[in-house]
Parts: structure tokens; C-alpha cells; sequence
């Protein structure tokens, strides 16, 4: 499997002081060495191999049950790794219960305590540190200011919204300044518009701290909008670890392919420069894959009519259906490389093809993705 | 024009608002009659008769008989058994506390087959449990012949027949009713709770001080009133398992009636007892409106 961990992957060893504790003003670098959990016959975690740079906001995406909530639960200490090492700046802390890791974890519910006030919330992990009164009114002032919920200081839990528990939630994380801030899911409760605010907000709290902040989600658009990087997940293993935009033109594997919004996934091999298709058409294609391979061509590369470049494959093919899904067009074509979804702008020009018309269609071999088939 | 057409339309909307409502109304008092009959019937005439006995029925009304209870005797009674109740409700959530905390967090058939017995138990007759206890803890029982047959006693022990199997019968047919009232209250704390203070930085024992135990105290207090309650008016456990050693008020009300035949005092008795369990109640609902609040955000 290739996995191409290409962006910001060195930098733990930059910071010497950064096992010692809390860092003001930045978190440390998490490291997976070959960690698994297995949960009987089930890996839930399979070989994770990652490296989370200080003050990286790096997004663990991936459907349902495929790990995500255990990878987040192994780095907070909830659960034990059955293998493998887990390094928080340079320290192993693989075998450290987890009050004692300074890493802030918020939960999918919140998990704000219902017989504490805001503040009381706010302030726990502080008082359990024995800070004094004065230090501990200073910081959850400070912390319930940054996430704009300082006149709600006095607030029962049940009295606030879904939002502001969130809010809560987020201050009493960041308030005992943690090496790493985790987060699962935590957007998965709130409705579409709160979500897009909460987002920025998260960002910005992130980029103004300095954070290493390790999210969970299964939202693309979520983890697409926060992050440095994206890791994917799936049935327990990593299946590529890039910057957002890399993920949808350079996938790893069929699997992300698909995950990131619609892709012609093309069965066939490779061989110099040309890919020939399980159905014997030849395409020229970029990238030194050989062998056994599937092209990915995303929907909006397909372009209709002559040819722009002497070496443009075009081909022909059966329109089978159109559909208009706000400002683009949806044409399904029935080709010789078999089924091929495109999309089209809308414009004064482009007219909605009849279905059973036969249309020239292309892509730019530039654009198309080569990706080794498993 | 134009107003007088909204106001028509609003006025109109609130008659029919007015009928759904009153006919609302209608369907509640229907439904609600025959529980107020039945409810006057069959608790409140009687109690009206038993506080009217108490004041010296026909010769009455007078305070004669609730003079006679500050009786040394009376007073001796009430005291043991006020601290019966009291030491069996400690007992009782001394060891529920951590029986019902693992019935609530671990999954395990054990667990499932622990939960399905203690509500067989419920159902059991109280009387055929306390008399299984004779067997168990006579001279000849199993418990002494183990201790003997152990060596750690030479002499077979007097567990029964005095307040000490008293005790032993009393906790064990009451402490169901407090795992049962503490496992739901468990069971209903979220466990990211006590996860998200260990993340915080508690310990588990802080975690547990902090959170855990303060949003299970609604379950401990409700329990504690329940067996209070249930252990001061107690009769057939004491009765045959304290061979005249554990004298309970509710032993005595029966002497008024059958030995000493004066029902004006039994009636006084019963209503002291009463007051003191309201009492009780009136307590409990002051905490359990505090708890209420606490409640809320528990998922
Ligand atoms: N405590 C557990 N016991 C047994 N299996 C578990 C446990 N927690 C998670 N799993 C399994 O591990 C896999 C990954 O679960 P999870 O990490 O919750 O996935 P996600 O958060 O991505 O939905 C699932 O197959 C799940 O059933
Ligand atoms: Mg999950």
C-alpha cells in the first residue's frame, strides 16, 4: 500500500523541551509507531504509522467503524495498544495513565459535568492541578473569553445550547494549556450553519494557539475545511495521510478515490505511458505506475467536442442520462471504458445533450490519476 | 378593512382554542374520578378515622394516649428503633453502593444473572427469607458448623434470636430495594463523565470524589429514605428473628392491640409513626428538588 506522508512529517525532534510539560503558547508532535489494538478478532487499529507535527491540525477521516473514536481513545489513554508505540514529543507515553498525559480530549457529547456550573466546569482541571484561586479565576476568564462565553460564566449546563455546551467543552480543554487537544466528532451534534461558524472558530483557536490538534470525523467537507493534513481511514488502517487538495487529485488508492467525491475508477494496466483497459482501449496516461492499475478521472475533468491537444483521447459515447443538480449538469455516458460520469458548468452555451445522443468526450492525460490496483 | 379581518380570524381561533381546552379538561376529570374515589375510599377515611381514635375515639377528644407514649418504655422503644433503621440503611448502602456500581459498569452474564436475582428476591415472601435465616444461623446452622468445623469457634455463636440476627435478616431483605434504586442512577451516568476529568488531569479517585459519586448521591439518598422508611415500620423480621430482643415500635403497636387491648393508644402509635415518615418524605423532597436540577443535563 502506498501511503504518501508527504507534508509535514518531520519536527518532534525540534522542540527539546517538549516532553516536560505543557508548552505555552504550542502543542508537541504526536507519533504512532506501528500501533494496533485489536479488540478480539477485530482490528480496530491496524499498524498506524503517522507522525503529527507540533502545532499541526491534522483531521482522522473515515466511514463509520473504521477506528477513528479507538485511535483518539489510544492517544488519551482510555484504551491500551495490543502493540506498537505511541510517542508524545519524544516521550513514549505508550504505558502512562491517561491524567497524566496533559493532552485536552472533547468529546462527542460534550461531556461537560451536569452538577457543575460553567465556571466550576471551566475550572476542574485546574483545581485538581492545585493551582491557586487567583491563577485559576485568571485563566478561565481567559479561556471562556476565547471561545466567547464569558457572560455565560454562571450558567448551568442544561441551560445552555447545543453550541455553547460545545464552547464549554472547548475552553475546558484549552484551559490547562494540554500538549495535544483531540477531538471526536465534535461538530456531529450541532446543525449545518452552527457547524460552518464552529469550524472557523476552531481553526482560528487553533492557529492562534498554536495547538497540535488531532480531529475525528467522518464529515469530508469538515476535515477538508480544518486541516493541514487528512489522514484516512479504513477498516482500521491508514490509507493515505496528505494536505487536503492532494487527496482529491493524487489518491492513494481506489478507496480514497471514492471517498473524495465522485471518480471514474478505470480497471486495467499500465505499461510506459500507456494504460490499456480490461476492454482493450488504449489511453495515454502520466505517472510511472506499472502493472496492475485503476485511473481515476474525476467527473468535471470529462470535456465534450474536438480535440484541444494533438495526444487528447477522445473517445465516443451513448448519453444515458442528464441531470441538473444546481449549477452543474450531470451527464452519464455509456462508453467503451464502460459507465462515465461527467459534470458541466452551466453556462448560456452548453445545452442539455438528448439522451441517446453519441458525443465525443476526453480528458486531459495530465489530469487523469494513475493509482496501483491492490 | 384589513384589521378588522385579523382580529375576526384571531378571535375566532381563540374560541376553538377555548373548546379543545375545555374539553381537554373534561376527558382529565373523567379519567381522574375514580382514582380520588378510591383514593378517599380506601386511605383517606380510614387515616381520618385512625387520627380520630387517637385523640380518644368516642370519649375523646383528648391527648390522653400520646401522653402515655412519653412513657419511658415508648421512648426506649422509639430510640432502638430509630437506630435499627438507622444502622441497617448504612449497612444496606455501605454494601450496595459498590455492588450496584459494578452491576452498572461491568457487562458481563454474571452481572445480567446478579440483577436478575436480586429482583427474585423482591418478589420472594419476606417471611419465608427470614425464617430460611433461622436455618442458616441457628446453633445447628450452616454458619456455625463452618466457623466450627474452621476451628474459629469451639462454641456454636447466638446469631439468631437476638438483635444480631435482627440485623443480619433486616440488611439482607432490604438491601435489594437499595441496589435497585442505586443501579438505574448508576446506569444513567454517561461514562465519558468520569473519562473526560481523568483527561482533565483527575485522578481516579478525584474523578470518582468529583463527579462520579456526587451525580450518583440522587440514587444513595433516594435508597437510604426508601430502607429508613421501610426498616422503622419492620415487623416480621424483628419479630422472629429477635426473640423478644429487638423490640420495634411497630411490636409494640400489636401489643396495644391484642395484649393491652387500647386502641386509642395503637391508633396514637401508628400516627406518630406516620408523622415521623412524612417527616422523612418532606425531607427528601427538599433534597430531591436540589437533585432535580443536578439531573437534568444527565444523559
Ligand atoms: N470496546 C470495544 N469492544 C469491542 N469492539 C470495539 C470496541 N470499541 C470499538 N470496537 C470495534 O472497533 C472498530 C472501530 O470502532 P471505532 O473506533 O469506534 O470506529 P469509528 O469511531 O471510526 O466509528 C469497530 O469495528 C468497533 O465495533
Ligand atoms: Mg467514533
Amino acid at each position: 500500500m502506498t501511503l504518501s506522508t508527504s507534508a509535514a512529517s518531520a519536527g518532534t525532534s525540534a522542540k527539546g523541551d517538549s516532553g516536560t510539560g505543557p508548552t505555552v503558547g504550542g502543542g508537541v508532535g504526536v507519533s504512532f509507531d506501528k500501533l494496533s489494538k485489536k479488540y478480539g478478532n477485530t482490528h480496530a487499529v491496524d499498524g498506524f504509522d503517522l507522525t503529527v507535527a507540533p502545532s499541526e491540525f491534522l483531521s482522522i477521516l473515515g466511514p463509520s467503524g473504521s477506528g477513528k473514536t479507538t485511535v483518539l481513545m489510544l492517544i488519551a489513554g482510555f484504551v491500551s495498544p495490543t502493540s506498537g508505540r505511541l510517542l508524545l514529543g519524544d516521550e513514549d507515553i505508550s504505558r502512562i495513565p491517561p491524567y497524566k498525559r496533559n493532552i485536552g480530549v472533547v468529546f462527542q457529547n460534550y461531556a461537560l459535568f451536569p452538577h457543575l456550573d460553567v465556571r466550576r466546569n471551566v475550572a476542574f482541571p485546574l483545581e485538581v492541578r492545585g493551582l491557586s484561586q487567583d491563577e485559576i479565576r485568571r485563566k478561565v476568564a481567559w479561556a471562556l473569553d476565547r471561545v466567547h462565553m464569558g457572560q455565560f460564566a454562571d450558567r448551568r449546563i442544561s441551560q445552555l445550547s447545543g453550541g455553547q455546551q460545545q464552547r464549554v467543552a472547548l475552553a475546558r480543554a484549552i484551559v490547562f494549556e494540554p500538549r495535544a487537544l483531540l477531538m471526536d466528532e465534535p461538530l456531529a451534534a450541532l446543525d449545518r450553519n452552527l457547524r460552518v461558524d464552529m469550524q472557523h472558530e476552531i481553526r482560528s483557536l487553533q492557529r492562534s494557539l498554536g495547538q497540535t490538534v488531532i480531529y475525528v470525523t467522518h464529515d469530508q467537507e469538515e476535515a477538508l475545511n480544518l486541516s493541514d493534513r487528512v489522514a484516512v481511514m479504513n477498516h482500521g488502517r491508514l490509507q493515505q495521510v496528505d494536505a487536503p487538495k492532494n487527496l482529491y487529485l493524487r489518491p492513494a488508492n481506489p478507496f480514497v478515490a471514492g471517498f473524495f467525491g465522485e471518480a471514474n475508477l478505470i480497471r486495467g494496466s499500465a505499461e510506459s505511458g500507456v494504460f490499456t483497459t480490461e476492454h482493450g482501449v488504449r489511453l495515454p496516461v502520466t505517472g510511472n505506475v506499472s502493472g496492475k492499475a485503476v485511473l481515476c478521472v474525476r467527473p468535471e475533468m470529462v470535456v465534450f467536442g474536438e480535440p484541444q491537444q494533438p495526444d487528447f483521447p477522445m473517445l465516443q459515447g451513448k448519453v444515458v442520462e442528464t441531470r441538473y443538480r444546481g449549477s452543474v449538469l450531470h451527464i452519464v455516458l455509456d462508453t467503451p471504458l464502460g459507465q462515465i460520469r461527467s459534470v458541466q458548468h452551466i453556462n448560456t452555451t452548453n445545452t442539455e445533450p438528448a439522451e441517446g445522443t453519441i458525443m465525443q468526450f476526453g480528458w486531459d492525460p495530465e489530469l487523469g490519476h494513475l493509482m496501483v490496483q491492490e | 378593512m384589513n384589521s378588522t379581518a385579523t382580529t375576526d380570524g384571531t378571535a375566532r381561533g381563540r374560541f376553538r382554542g377555548a373548546d379543545w381546552e375545555a374539553q381537554q379538561r373534561r376527558v382529565t376529570v373523567t379519567v381522574l374520578i375514580l382514582p380520588v374515589i378510591l383514593m378517599t375510599v380506601l386511605f383517606l377515611v380510614p387515616l381520618g378515622y385512625l387520627v380520630w381514635l387517637s385523640f380518644g375515639g368516642p370519649n375523646g377528644p383528648n391527648i390522653n394516649s400520646y401522653k402515655q407514649l412519653t412513657a419511658p418504655v415508648y421512648l426506649n422503644l422509639a430510640y432502638f428503633t430509630l437506630q435499627l433503621a438507622f444502622f441497617v440503611t448504612v449497612a444496606c448502602a455501605v454494601i450496595a453502593y459498590p455492588l450496584a456500581y459494578l452491576l452498572a459498569n461491568i457487562e458481563s452474564a454474571i452481572s445480567r444473572f446478579m440483577i436478575l436475582s436480586l429482583l427474585i428476591s423482591l418478589s420472594l415472601s419476606v417471611l419465608a427469607r427470614t425464617y430460611s435465616w433461622i436455618i442458616i444461623l441457628q446453633r445447628n446452622g450452616v454458619v456455625n458448623d463452618i466457623l466450627q468445623g474452621a476451628g474459629l469457634t469451639s462454641q456454636p455463636l447466638s446469631l439468631v434470636y437476638n438483635q444480631t440476627g435482627v440485623y443480619i435478616g433486616m440488611i439482607h431483605i432490604l438491601l435489594p430495594y437499595m441496589v435497585m434504586t442505586l443501579y438505574p442512577t448508576m446506569r444513567a451516568i454517561d461514562s465519558s463523565l468520569v473519562r473526560s476529568a481523568l483527561s482533565l488531569g483527575a485522578t481516579p479517585w478525584t474523578a470518582f470524589r468529583r463527579i462520579y459519586f456526587p451525580l450518583s448521591l440522587s440514587g444513595l439518598v433516594s435508597g437510604s429514605i426508601l430502607v429508613f422508611m421501610m426498616a422503622i415500620g419492620f415487623f416480621v423480621t424483628p419479630a422472629i428473628l429477635g426473640g423478644g430482643q429487638a423490640n420495634t415500635i411497630v411490636m409494640a403497636i400489636q401489643n396495644q392491640v391484642q395484649v393491652l387491648v387500647d386502641l386509642p393508644l395503637a391508633a396514637a402509635t401508628s400516627v406518630v409513626l406516620l408523622l415521623v415518615s412524612l417527616l422523612i418524605l418532606v425531607v427528601y423532597e427538599k433534597i430531591a428538588g436540589v437533585e432535580r436540577i443536578f439531573g437534568k443535563g444527565r444523559r
